[in-house]
Parts: C-alpha cells; sequence; structure tokens
C-alpha cells in the first residue's frame, strides 16, 4: 500500500500543531519540576500546568497514559492520512498482541476463563478487544494482516513451549520489521529515516542485553532486524564476542556516540537512544509543510511524558536533582 | 490570418485572468488551511491569519486589471471588437503573459510564506507584523509583472 500524499496537504495539520506547541514543557518547567520540594509539591506543579486534574493523583500513571492518548487523538483528527503515523505505534499493537496471547494461554492452562485486559497499552491501531475477541472466538479475519501474521507465527510457538520469552522475542522483532516495512511504504525520507533510527536503536539495546544475559546465537538471529546503517551479521557477532567487542564494534559504525553511554549504564544509553530520535526531528518545527511537524510532535510529547515519569518515580525515592536531570529527556521547543 | 490577431489578444487577456485567478485560489485555498487550524484552536486569531491569507488573493485582481484593460483596448466590452493584424495580436498577447506567469507562481510562493507565517502567528501572536512583512515582501514582484503588463498593453494603443 502506497500512502503518499503531497506536502501542502498538510497545511492545516502542521497550523493546528503549531498551535499546540507552545504546550509543550520548556527547559525552565523542567527546572522547577526538578527542583520541587517533593512528591507532593511536584503533582501540585503538573496540576498548574494542566497535566493533571487533582483526581489523577491517585493514579498518575492512567493520567500519563490518557496524556499520550490525547496526542495521538489530535494526530488522528489533523492528519490527512493517518496511516502514515502508523510506524510510531505500531509497537503498542505488538505488545497488545502478546499480552492478549500470554493471557489467552495462561487461560487455557490454569483453566480460567477470562482474558485479562490490565496490561494493554494505547493508542494503537488495533483495538486490543478486537484481538482479544478474536482469539476467544479463533476467528482473526477481521483483524489486519499484520495482526493476523503476528498470531499465526507466535500461538503455535507458545501453545507448544510455553515460552514467554520465546514469544517476546518473535513478537518484538516483527513489530521492527512492520516499523522499517511501514516507513518504507510511505517513501517519505524523513519517515523512513525515523523509522530506521527507532530500529537501530532497538537493535543496539537487544543486543546489549543479549550480552549481558549472555543469550546465544539464535536467541540475537530471531531478535534483531536488518537495519540499512547498521550490519545485522556484525552486530550479532560483536554481541555474541562480549561487551568489550560490543562497544568497540559500535564504536565503528555511524552510531559511535552510543558507545560510550552503552560502556556507562543502560539508563544512560536508553536516554541517549530517545535523545538521538529528538536531534533527528528537532528542526521539524522549521518545516511548513509536510509530515514532519507531526511527527516530531508525537516524539516530543512522547519524550515529555517519559521524563515526567523520570521525575516522578524519582521524587517519589527522593533522589537529588542532579540524579534527575541527567535522566531526563531532551525537549523539542 | 487576419483574424487571428483578435483571437490571440483576447486569448492573452484571459490568460492573465485565467492564470492569476488560478494561483490566487490556489494560495488563498493553501493559507485559509493552515489559518484554520489556528482558528480551530484559539478562534481570537482570526483578524491575524485573515490578513495573511489575503495576500495571496491580490494576484488574481491584478490578472482581472489586465484583463479588463485589454478587452477595452480590443473593444470587446463595448461590443465592437477592433481589427488587429496578426502581429498586433501577437503583441497584446505578449503584454499579458508577465502578468499571468509571475502572477500564478507569485500567488503560490506568497501562499507558502503566508502559512510560514501563520506558523508565527499560532506560536508568538506578537510577531505577526514580521510574518505579514515577510509575505508582502513577494508581492513585489507581481507588483512588477503588473507594471510592466499595463505599460505594454497601453502602448500598443
Amino acid at each position: 500500500m502506497n500512502t503518499r500524499i503531497k506536502d501542502t496537504d498538510y497545511a492545516f495539520a502542521v497550523a493546528r500543531i503549531r498551535a499546540n506547541e507552545p504546550g509543550l514543557l520548556t527547559e525552565s518547567d523542567l527546572d522547577q519540576l526538578i527542583s520541587a520540594e517533593n512528591y507532593s509539591s511536584a503533582l501540585r506543579m503538573l496540576e498548574e500546568m494542566g497535566w493533571i486534574e487533582s483526581e489523577d493523583r491517585e493514579d498518575i500513571d492512567a493520567a500519563l497514559k490518557r496524556h499520550g492518548m490525547r496526542v495521538w487523538e489530535l494526530l488522528n483528527e489533523v492528519s490527512p492520512n493517518i496511516s502514515v503515523l502508523d510506524f510510531l505505534i505500531i509497537k503498542n499493537d505488538f505488545h497488545n498482541i502478546k499480552a492478549a496471547l500470554k493471557s489467552f494461554v495462561t487461560m487455557h492452562v490454569t483453566g480460567g476463563n477470562q482474558v485479562l485486559t490490565d496490561s494493554f497499552v494505547s493508542p494503537s491501531i488495533v483495538y486490543p478487544e478486537m484481538i482479544k475477541n478474536a482469539l476467544s472466538l479463533k476467528k482473526y479475519d477481521e483483524l489486519p494482516d499484520f495482526v493476523q501474521d503476528a498470531i499465526n507465527k507466535t500461538y503455535d510457538v507458545l501453545i507448544r513451549t510455553l515460552d514467554g520469552q520465546l514469544a517476546d522475542i518473535i513478537l518484538d522483532s516483527l513489530a521492527l520489521n512492520c516499523i522499517a516495512e511501514r516507513a518504507e511504504n510511505t517513501g517519505n525520507d524523513f519517515i523512513i529515516k525515523t523509522a530506521e533510527l527507532m530500529c537501530v536503536t532497538a537493535n543496539i539495546k537487544i543486543a546489549y542485553r543479549a550480552t549481558r544475559t549472555g543469550k546465544g546465537r539464535e536467541f540475537l538471529e530471531t531478535a534483531l532486524c536488518v537495519t540499512k546503517t547498521l550490519d545485522k551479521r556484525q552486530l550479532l557477532e560483536a554481541s555474541l564476542e562480549g561487551m568489550q567487542e560490543l562497544i568497540a564494534y559500535i564504536e565503528s559504525t555511524p552510531y559511535k556516540d552510543a558507545a560510550a553511554y552503552l560502556a556507562e549504564s543502560a539508563s544512560a544509553f536508553e536516554k541517549w537512544c530517545d535523545d538521538l530520535l529528538m536531534s533527528h526531528v528537532e528542526n521539524a518545527k522549521y518545516i511548513c509543510f509536510g509530515v514532519q511537524p507531526l511527527i516530531a510532535y508525537y516524539i516530543a510529547k512522547d519524550a515529555e511524558i517519559k521524563s515526567m515519569r523520570i521525575i516522578l518515580s524519582c521524587k517519589h525515592n527522593n533522589l537529588p536533582p542532579e540524579a534527575i536531570r541527567e535522566r531526563v529527556r531532551k525537549l523539542y521547543v | 490570418m487576419d483574424n487571428y490577431g483578435i483571437v490571440l489578444a483576447v486569448f492573452g487577456a484571459i490568460l492573465a485572468a485565467l492564470l492569476s485567478g488560478i494561483g490566487s485560489a490556489k494560495g488563498v485555498g493553501m493559507t485559509g488551511e493552515a489559518a484554520a487550524g489556528v482558528v480551530s484552536e484559539d478562534p481570537s486569531k482570526f483578524s491575524k491569519v485573515l490578513i495573511l491569507q489575503l495576500l495571496p488573493g491580490t494576484q488574481g485582481l491584478y490578472g482581472l486589471l489586465t484583463a479588463v484593460l485589454s478587452l477595452t483596448q480590443l473593444g470587446l466590452l463595448r461590443g465592437e471588437l477592433i481589427q488587429l493584424t496578426f502581429a498586433k495580436g501577437l503583441q497584446y498577447f505578449a503584454a499579458c503573459l508577465p502578468i499571468a506567469i509571475v502572477g500564478y507562481f507569485s500567488a503560490i510562493y506568497q501562499a507558502r510564506t503566508a502559512v510560514a507565517g501563520v506558523g508565527i502567528v499560532a506560536k508568538r501572536p506578537d510577531q505577526s507584523g514580521k510574518a505579514i512583512s515577510m509575505a508582502a515582501m513577494v508581492e513585489t514582484y507581481a507588483i512588477l509583472a503588473l507594471l510592466i503588463s499595463i505599460l505594454a498593453i497601453n502602448g500598443l494603443k
């Protein structure tokens, strides 16, 4: 399916995004939150900023999820063709497939009669309820092809082996391939590059974790996806050889900056991944026509929500402001 | 061959109104889409974005002015078409081209600048004067083209 749209068709969408951009967090907003006396005063500041309502104090996670959902609803409302942005959220669909499948298999093994829905995430392309119902009825015809394909490839493995981790690896790999494929279908260089960065950083994360936990070749063969700017074969071999070799290999690639963060810690590397994506999209604030500002806005809000979670979690654990500053993500504005 | 002269001259006049009108319609439409995006979020910015939306509309008026001037000289508006040689008709046709072509393209490029200006109004409404000035700069070339078309048509009297 080709989803090419003229850049000028985004005039309305970009203007709406521009009108919403002043609501993004600034450095001083983040500084205020980081410097908040304690968790409670951080929540009060969030209320003043309009991020949460007073009744949300009991369940901040749900409030932040709602915030993320509103961003997607805005994009859905303004975008001339929302399917070009699918690559941004398709990983949530794979998460939901994972959750539904595991819950379904557990239900069969334990003799329960209800597929749990607590771990579903949004926004997603397909309603999680649809996946849940399809699994219950074993009728997948109404599901999109990528969901059918994912269920077909994972269901048997899960039933046969009851190995949840193996199912996770298969679905994560399918998600990465799906992101790259959807991006390619748009024919938009910016989207293709964004998806490439998402896949590359995911690959490095997988290789890093595999090396730390001593996973074998078979795991990496399944879990890593093919990318244009980071060779899968070399990454796999370096990962199998050990952490020093993996870092040395990363240093020889266009992503050499990642090496220092990998050597530092997993959380430092996670931050680098998000900041890399932000650096890639930040020039979209000067673009008046095209899908770029929409993608940048979504990524900016996503980074804000991550930062918000980090700040609140650190405040909850009474970490000093310096420790929080090291963890918060780069801002768009 | 003599009839081709008047046909060519009238065709030139129509082209002036047609191309610059199409350019303006596209431009005003495109800027209108962006303006609607801002107004849907903040209706108080309507007057500021309306000025930007109107800017690419002037080329259509310049084309109309050129067409009316040509058609008046050709006698079409009085219902008495004058006789023109092929060479003279070609001169009228050429005189109408500057505003036809420059009008079309300048309207579209002015609209692109105006849309960028709408983005400025969305984020920094206090800077709307600068946004309008930037879009108005493109107008210069439409005015120059109008000037040359009018001078040429007048010279053909």
